[in-house]
């Protein structure tokens, strides 16, 4: 009978004893909870900062002015001036005289050549422009900011040492001599840099922009979205509620959830295969791109649109089954606009994949050098990740800032994306 | 076997059943008791014990007003059906005839006190009427009581056939008229034991309902007022 | 009303009337044993809506429903009452083929209603579900406006030819279900904003808006409280004057307050149908009375 007794410890006297590890435990565990949370937040800021700290400085570019003195000669027509002729004057050459106007000393050979290199090739379509908009300039003399090289940009941006040796540097002594002296005549300044927005790529730092990628990643994610949502949601609502489960859909959806995990290259692969070399589409081109892509987010897009589609509660599709809806009305009126929102967030997040992706893209020849804004979907082109790509590749100075601003423009188009998807999710979203 | 009351989910109900049922039995033992008693006072010589037995009635009375609080506090709590509601009715209409049962013991102690203020002049013939009746009503209820503890369906039925009382009633009838015939003087005397006889007689009759309320609480069958049933 | 009910027992045909004279009763005592796995009582009425023939239901391999067959009359009630998993719900959704939606489900045998077998190929299962309509468990309103939820039915079965019809539909389709005082000024709102009991009625308007004949309620009151458990009970027994109602119920008090008669299923097995009066007083079966006497578990 002894053992049968009670002890004399209650329960809560057990329980008082081992309260005090328990407490320290669960205090141990959240404070690794925080303290993973508080590292994976400084690496994101440490690569932010990263980014826009070595990329701001390329939404500014150098302009230099300069005196151009727009003479007829060099326009060979008389007036009133054609359009054609006035595009094909030696800008070049009247880009060159205004320079040696500035800076009547410079006599050599050489020391022309280091004088026209303070100004950017692109500077005489600049002028170009301003003539073709305006054919009155000719034989007017204006002040003209016109855009500087990359090297001088450096230098003005403070990327370019001036304590080092002349040798280990790209501007001479005397090129450091005559930007002095425009900076003295104020003639030097750092103005906002349109051209990244509005240029395709360039071999030239100072003219190479984002638009082109910009446009070939749009076009591309165009594609992309407006063949795999449906064709994704289709085959998710396919799957979730009309097909029978056997044996076949079984190894459909395995297959699925295995093409999530393919590494993306193959898709680039069969893309080549396929697209280009078997049905003749052209290199290069974002359909061909967003053909590619919609292979790869498709298996994205059908698994969260079927998990999306099974988080709707059954109870109603009962409801509408039960007093007499059909099979497809249940889904198109009750289950889809519930699900909806998960579908959302499913292709959001496959086109966000999308975009970011460049290895397939690679296969179909999108890193090719394109210079041409593209204008339709057979264009050649490329896509952001892809220029980003190529510009790190690049050996001058001036594309490492610009590397970092496409990266900023990319995470910026990144954010658009989901703020577009969380503000349609809000749209959507029902409560049940 | 399909006729026990205990076996429910909720234990505590059964606790309640078999209280109720104990109470019952409790009831008809104590019932049977004044009975023997009233039946007993004709031949004792002891008054003193004919008052005690007529004294007895309030803890039958006490004991209706108990069972009768729990078979309510059971409806209420535990919302019988079938068997149990079966049961619990059958408790309650019990509970009614035993009462009767004992007024009936009580009226029959009355009257012997009555005819017997002192111990002197019986009649020793017509006592004997009272003594096969009253016989054959305490068997009856002896069975019943038996019926009751094990709620025998067949028992039950037997005892429900045959019908002895009835028949010895009339009998017993025609030989106190005989008596009257006889000296007319007899006659405040035989009223009184007519009086006896037919409360013993409906004695019985509430016996017999005992018997026909275990047959409802374990077959369901209401075989009240049924005329092809004997 | 009084239902005459042609009474088959043991062979013995008896006519139970209004005027029932005291007689001897049969041997009811003769309580059927727990082993005993045959249908006792009278599963056929007079006036059948719905008449089931050895209904078999299969969940894979489970033998979900074992030769159930079973009638239920016009303006009846029947309640469906069992423990869980005795296929009593599976038997209710066999009557508009709500299984269908199931896989590896199979139901064989014959179901008629009105004399149509309704898991004939020439059947089409939308017609059917608008004539057999159902109200689930859980209060289960479409998560959009209560005119929505009503008017859905007969939008997509064309029962209103224009948009006054439609809301003329709605207004008495919740007016029947006692619905229409209180939501009256807010239809609206969504349907999921009301309370449980206001849910369950808003389901119960939304059967009843395409005008079915028969309602299947699979355990309707099981989320509510008394109060609107009390207010659906008293709906169902005005609603028995035009429709047809099988509800299958845990609770036994709610079949025995509500039900004209009263179906046990144990295990698959239609164990015993009797009018309800008869079921709570006097079950045949042992396992019935073991069941509604709380001897289970």
């Amino acid at each position: 009978m002894n053992d049968l007794k009670p002890s004399k410890l209650k329960t809560i006297d057990h329980v008082n004893t081992r309260l005090a590890k328990r407490h320290a435990s669960e205090k141990f565990f959240q404070r690794m909870g925080l303290l993973s949370l508080f590292i994976g937040i400084a690496f994101v800021f440490t690569l932010f900062f990263s980014i826009v700290s070595k990329g701001y400085t390329a939404f500014q570019q150098t302009f230099i002015q300069i005196e151009v003195d727009f003479d007829e000669q060099f326009f060979a027509t008389e007036k009133p001036y054609e359009n054609e002729t006035l595009s094909f004057a030696d800008y070049g050459g009247l880009v060159k005289k205004s320079l040696r106007e500035m800076f009547p000393g410079v006599e050599s050979r050489q020391e022309r050549r280091l004088l026209y290199g303070l100004i950017s090739t692109g500077a005489a379509y600049q002028l170009r422009d301003m003539v073709m908009h305006d054919p009155t300039l000719v034989g007017q003399t204006k002040q003209v900011w016109l855009l500087a090289s990359d090297d001088v940009d450096m230098l003005i941006k403070g990327h370019m040492e001036r304590e080092v040796p002349e040798t280990d540097r790209r501007l001479r002594d005397v090129q450091i001599a005559w930007l002095d002296q425009l900076i003295a005549e104020d003639s030097v300044s750092l103005k906002f840099n349109m051209g990244f927005f509005t240029n395709g790529d360039s071999r030239e730092p100072e003219q190479a922009g984002i638009w082109g990628a910009l446009t070939g990643s749009i076009l591309t994610l165009m594609i992309t979205l407006l063949l795999s949502f449906p064709i994704g949601v289709a085959t998710a609502v396919y799957l979730e509620e009309f097909a029978p489960k056997n044996k076949w859909t079984d190894l459909i959806e395995v297959n699925i959830n295995n093409l999530a995990a393919v590494p993306s290259i193959v898709y680039g692969l069969l893309g080549l295969a396929v697209f280009i070399n078997f049905i003749g589409f052209p290199r290069s081109a974002p359909l061909v791109g967003g053909l590619v892509l919609t292979l790869m987010t498709l298996p994205t897009i059908i698994i969260a649109s079927r998990a999306a589609l099974k988080s709707v509660p059954p109870s109603i599709r009962e409801a509408a089954l039960g007093i007499g809806a059909s099979k497809m009305q249940t889904v198109f009126f009750h289950v889809l606009p519930l699900a909806f929102p998960g579908m959302l967030t499913g292709t959001i997040i496959g086109m966000a994949q999308a975009l970011g992706e460049t290895a397939p893209l690679l296969m179909i020849g999108m890193v090719a050098f394109i210079v041409d804004i593209p204008s339709g979907v057979f264009d050649p082109a490329t896509v952001l990740p892809v220029q980003i790509f190529l510009w790190a590749d690049s050996p001058e100075r001036a594309f490492v800032e610009r590397t970092s601003a496409a990266i900023m423009v990319l995470l910026g188009f990144l954010i658009v994306m989901n703020a577009v998807a969380v503000m349609l999710r809000r749209k959507f979203e029902r409560r049940w | 076997m399909p006729d026990r009351l205990e076996g429910h989910t909720f234990r505590r109900f059964d606790g309640e059943l078999d209280h109720l049922h104990v109470e019952i039995l409790e009831m008809t033992t104590l019932v049977f008791e004044q009975i023997q008693k009233a039946i007993e006072s004709f031949q004792s010589q002891d008054q003193k014990e004919v008052h005690a037995m007529i004294e007895r009635e309030f803890r039958v009375n006490i004991l209706e007003k108990k069972i009768d609080s729990s078979i309510i506090e059971v409806l209420a709590k535990r919302g019988p059906v079938a068997r149990d509601l079966r049961a619990i009715m059958g408790f309650s209409k019990m509970v009614t005839d035993l009462e009767r049962m004992n007024d009936e013991a009580v009226r029959i102690a009355h009257i012997s006190t009555k005819i017997y203020p002192e111990d002197n002049n019986r009649d020793t013939d017509m006592l004997r009427e009272i003594d096969i009746i009253g016989n054959l009503a305490c068997t009856v209820l002896q069975e019943v009581i038996e019926i009751l503890k094990t709620l025998d369906l067949k028992r039950a039925r037997k005892l429900l056939i045959h019908n002895d009382l009835d028949e010895e009633f009339n009998t017993s009838l025609r030989r106190l008229t005989t008596y009257v015939l006889e000296d007319a003087l007899k006659m405040k005397y035989t009223i009184n034991i007519i009086l006896v006889l037919k409360s013993l007689e409906r004695i019985d009759n509430h016996a017999r309902n005992l018997a026909e309320y275990v047959i409802y609480m374990v077959s369901g069958d209401d075989i009240r007022h049924v005329e092809d049933y004997r | 009303m009084s239902l005459v009910i042609e009474k088959q027992w043991n062979g013995q045909n008896a006519q139970i009337g209004e005027r029932e004279s005291i007689r001897a009763p049969e041997q009811t005592h003769t309580i059927v044993s727990r082993e005993d796995r045959q249908t006792v009582g009278i599963t056929a009425v007079s006036n059948p809506r719905i008449r089931c023939f050895d209904v078999n239901v299969h969940y894979g391999n489970k033998h979900a429903i074992k030769n159930v067959s079973l009638d239920i009359g016009r303006n009846e009630i029947i309640a469906m009452i069992g423990p869980s998993g005795c296929g009593k719900s599976t038997f209710l959704r066999c009557l508009n083929r709500m299984n269908d939606t199931i896989d590896h489900c199979t139901v064989t045998g014959k179901i008629e209603l009105d004399g149509e077998d309704i898991n004939d190929k020439s059947i089409d299962v939308v017609p059917l579900r608008a004539r057999v309509g159902m109200v689930f468990q859980k209060p289960n309103p479409f998560p959009k406006s209560i005119y929505e939820n009503v008017a859905f039915g007969p939008r997509i079965h064309g029962l209103a030819k224009d948009k006054t019809e439609l809301e003329a539909i709605v207004v008495t389709s919740l007016q029947r279900a006692g619905l229409w005082n209180e939501i009256k000024d807010c239809l609206d709102q969504s349907g999921t904003s009301l309370s449980g009991g206001q849910q369950q009625r808003l389901c119960i308007a939304r059967a009843i808006a395409i005008n079915p004949e028969v309602i299947l309620m699979d355990e309707p009151c099981s989320a509510l409280d008394p109060i609107a458990t009390a207010v659906i009970e008293d709906l169902m027994n005005e609603l028995c004057s035009d429709y047809s109602i099988a509800i299958v119920t845990h609770s036994m008090q709610q079949a025995a307050r509500v039900s004209h008669r009263t179906a046990y299923f144990h295990l698959g097995d239609l164990i015993e149908v009797g009018k309800t009066e008869q079921l709570f007083t006097n079950p045949i079966h042992q396992l019935t009375s073991d069941y509604i006497t709380g001897r289970f578990g």
